[in-house]
């Protein structure tokens, strides 16, 4: 992986307070585990940031060793990775994801 | 490439001993996998730290998808 990608990946997390690396777009997810995540967010009315990773092979490649995780997608709070789909599902359920939002002055409490 | 359920248990198992383990073939392909861990293993650790070690225990194993939860036994 290129230097500049990683820095390239890092300038976009610290730019952007929730930013969601996903399949497709938050209108268009392509694949259902972005989709879950998309829709959690638009569902919390929190604006986001979407990096369509299939559109570009080395932010795909390079967001799994920028975050060490394996699958794509990938949420990113105030620079803070959150976790895939299933962490972020989880979180919804407990109320945790809401109040890391709310916390972060990102929606209202 | 497809993993049977016995072998997706015995990774995990090895890696987490005390574990209890619950696995669901989602599509009934032997492909797409949902694991709940139960394990001291996860205590004390966040989310993300938990879900690496599950990672890691199956990471030889190309697994078209895996859903996972992780249970710390303290929790």
């Amino acid at each position: 992986m290129a230097n500049n990608i990683s820095e390239q990946i890092q300038e976009l997390v610290d730019n952007n307070d929730v930013i969601l690396f996903m399949k497709g777009t938050l209108t268009f997810p392509q694949c259902g585990f972005s989709s879950v995540v998309a829709n959690i967010l638009g569902n919390l009315e929190v604006p986001v940031k979407d990096i369509n990773v299939l559109e570009d092979m080395e932010i795909r490649e390079g967001i799994k060793a920028f975050s060490n995780w394996p699958t794509i997608p990938q949420l990113y709070i105030k620079g803070e990775f959150i976790g895939g789909c299933d962490i972020v599902k989880e979180m919804f359920e407990s109320g945790e994801l809401q109040e890391i939002l709310q916390e972060q002055k990102i929606i209202a409490a | 490439m497809p993993i049977t359920k016995e072998d997706l248990y015995t990774n995990i198992k090895n890696s987490f001993p005390d574990s209890s383990i619950n696995i669901d073939d989602l599509a009934g392909d032997n492909d797409h996998w949902s694991v709940t861990v139960t394990s001291k293993y996860f205590n004390n650790k966040s989310r993300i730290e938990q879900h690496r070690l599950v990672q890691d225990a199956v990471k030889d194993s190309d697994i078209h998808a895996l859903q996972i939860k992780t249970i710390p036994t303290t929790k």
